[in-house]
């Protein structure tokens, strides 16, 4: 579970410090499918950076299974993202070198021990993602869908408790973009993953139980409602 | 992440390539110098262990051609305790030999005439190498020579042709081979023949050469000599000789090590080039690896693998450029090269070193990079 309260993030842009978080309060409970929506510029970005341990708070608390991440170094943070958390990208950041079986793993790259038990369950995730026949293609020969069904797998494969994902429809039409989320709804509804999805694009508001709609560094509005789509 | 850090080297191949080339040119200038010196430090060296005795010269010459002698010093000399003979000798720049000028080179051609008779009674110690084909001449045989075999090669003699020195006849009675090609560009003659070439009064040779009964003491017997007739001569030990020439060509060794670690410093910085430029590529990608949960220590020792791989790679490279350059020299030079293992060994480990202190600041910004901007960047 991942509470955030009051929390604040301001950046020094030269002279100017910008305020990206005004007091945000949000919680997010296991099994959560969170959509947070809002226009460029709102904090929407920031706010799922401080969630997901990339980056800490100017102030307020964020608790990540209970323990405050503006208390942890950088390697604390980076052991807890790798233990607990996984990112989706808008322009999926795969290795242009290594093939999708390649840039499943290697978040476990560092990972000491046998690496055969990673290539499996890279392979069990790859193949539950249609991508069965397509382990061994090099990035530049799938297509965007393809390649985001790549980087989900990838952000499967520390079997994390919850999932950002930054536009994940961004770079995708319509069609692709609607299958992406519903294997993301999948997910969650049969891995009990829990997705935190930032997004402009008000259609995913639809698949969520949590609607988030962000503003100029605030909340504007948040619901938790009956999932429409599945 | 060993593969993963292969892999990013050859995303820009020319880049890497020309990395890879900077890299191999140090290493093999490294080779190729260091060896020429060693080749020829070693050429000395079998002179130097060929001769046992002492030198005696001139006072202040700086050489056996520019120091002259009364010729009654040999008997002097050889009234000293510890000294069995002293070889009286006069040494002879050719300017022409069968009308043509000598060519420049390490091993010039010298002409070398000495007291043949007393040489032999000394049995044998001194410039002179095993004679081959042949004979040996003896101080009677005034128009005969005994030539070394880079000489009776160069000059395309055999025994019994004729050798014209400065418009002199002479005609050739022997080869001698030694180790070294110093020793092999020497022609023998009688001391008195010599003489006329050098244009020299009869009663002044340039140097002698002592022979002594306990060669281990040749320090002591060169300063007693020294001591005693301190206006007029000089007296060098070949270990002496060796000392010195040890102190002169290590310095060079020095110099042109010096010289070599320069050009491989440069690629150095060229490594740090690339893989800064490669970094600044890939941010997204290293922002990602962040997300997903790689330490910094994870990052840094990728591209510390990239910066390595490089150094290793430039080395093995250079190694073999640098042994294929001194081939080449040596066919077309006639320059002995000496390559060693450690000196192999040390231009590599200098290129993995080159690589290792490389990556170090290119593998700290990667570290630095924030994994928001990082991510956002892409």
């Amino acid at each position: 579970m991942i509470v955030a309260e009051n929390v604040t993030k301001e950046y020094k842009m030269g002279e100017v410090i910008v305020r990206a978080l005004a007091g945000v309060s949000i919680k997010i409970e296991e099994g959560d499918f969170v959509v947070i929506v809002g226009p460029s510029g709102s904090g929407k970005s920031t706010l799922m950076h401080i969630l997901g341990a990339l980056d800490k708070p100017t102030a307020g608390k964020v608790l990540i299974d209970g323990e405050d991440i503006s208390e942890m170094d950088d390697w604390e943070l980076a052991m807890l993202r790798r233990k607990k958390i996984g990112f989706i990208f808008q322009n999926f950041n795969l290795i242009p070198t290594l093939n999708a079986l390649e840039n499943v793993v290697i978040p476990t790259e560092p990972l000491p021990g046998d690496k055969t038990k990673y290539d499996q369950r890279g392979i069990e995730l790859l193949k539950m993602l249609g991508l069965g026949d397509r382990l061994l293609h090099k990035p530049s020969e799938l297509s965007g869908g393809q390649r985001q069904r790549v980087s989900i797998a990838r952000s499967l494969i520390n079997n994390p408790e919850v999932i950002f994902a930054d536009e994940p429809t961004g770079n995708l039409d319509t069609v692709t973009g609607n299958h992406i989320v519903e294997i993301m709804r999948k997910l969650n509804k049969e891995e009990k993953k829990t997705f935190v999805i930032v997004t402009h694009d008000q259609s995913l508001l639809d698949y969520a139980n949590k609607q988030v709609f962000i503003r100029d560094g605030k909340i504007e509005k948040q619901t938790k409602k009956k999932i429409i789509k599945n | 992440m060993i593969k993963l850090s292969f892999l990013n080297l050859f995303r820009r191949k020319s880049r890497t390539f020309l990395t890879l080339l900077a890299i191999a040119v140090g290493v093999a200038s490294i080779i190729v110098l260091v060896s020429l010196v060693d080749g020829v430090v070693a050429d000395f060296t079998e002179v130097f262990e060929q001769f046992q005795g002492l030198i005696v010269l001139e006072k202040g010459a700086a050489d056996v051609p520019f120091s002259k002698l009364d010729r009654s010093f040999e008997h002097k000399l050889e009234k000293i305790n510890g000294v069995k003979v002293a070889i009286p000798e006069i040494w002879v720049l050719p300017n022409k030999i069968d009308g043509q000028i000598p060519e420049f080179s390490l091993a010039t051609v010298m002409v070398y005439g000495l007291d043949l008779d007393k040489y032999h009674v000394s049995s044998g110690s001194g410039w002179i190498a095993e004679v081959e084909k042949g004979s040996f001449i003896r101080n009677s045989d005034t128009d005969s020579v005994v030539i070394g075999k880079k000489i009776a090669e160069d000059y395309d003699k055999f025994v019994g042709s004729v050798l014209d020195i400065d418009g002199k006849k002479y005609r050739v009675k022997g080869i001698f081979a030694g180790q070294s090609e110093f020793i092999e560009g020497v022609i023998v003659m009688p001391l008195e023949a010599a003489r006329e070439l050098a244009d020299l009064d009869a009663d002044k040779v340039n140097s002698f050469t002592v022979g002594l009964t306990d060669p281990s003491k040749d320090k002591q017997i060169a300063e007693q000599i020294e001591f005693i007739y301190s206006d007029d001569l000089q007296a060098l030990s070949m270990s002496q000789y060796s000392e010195q020439f040890g102190e002169i060509f290590g310095s060079l060794r020095l110099l042109v090590w010096a010289i070599a670690a320069i050009a491989a410093v440069v690629a150095g910085v060229g490594i740090i080039n690339t893989i800064l430029m490669s970094i600044l590529d890939r941010t997204a990608e290293i922002g990602t690896l962040k997300a997903t949960g790689w330490t910094n220590e994870n990052v840094f020792m990728m591209i510390m693998y990239e910066a390595l791989s490089i150094g290793i790679l430039g080395g093995i490279i250079g190694l073999i450029l640098g042994f294929m350059v001194d081939l080449f020299l040596a066919s077309i030079l006639n320059i002995n090269f000496l390559i060693t293992v450690p000196l192999l060994l040390q231009a590599f480990l200098f290129a993995l070193f080159i690589g290792l202190i490389a990556g170090i600041y290119p593998a700290y910004r990667a570290v630095k990079l924030d994994p928001i901007e990082a991510i956002r960047s892409g």
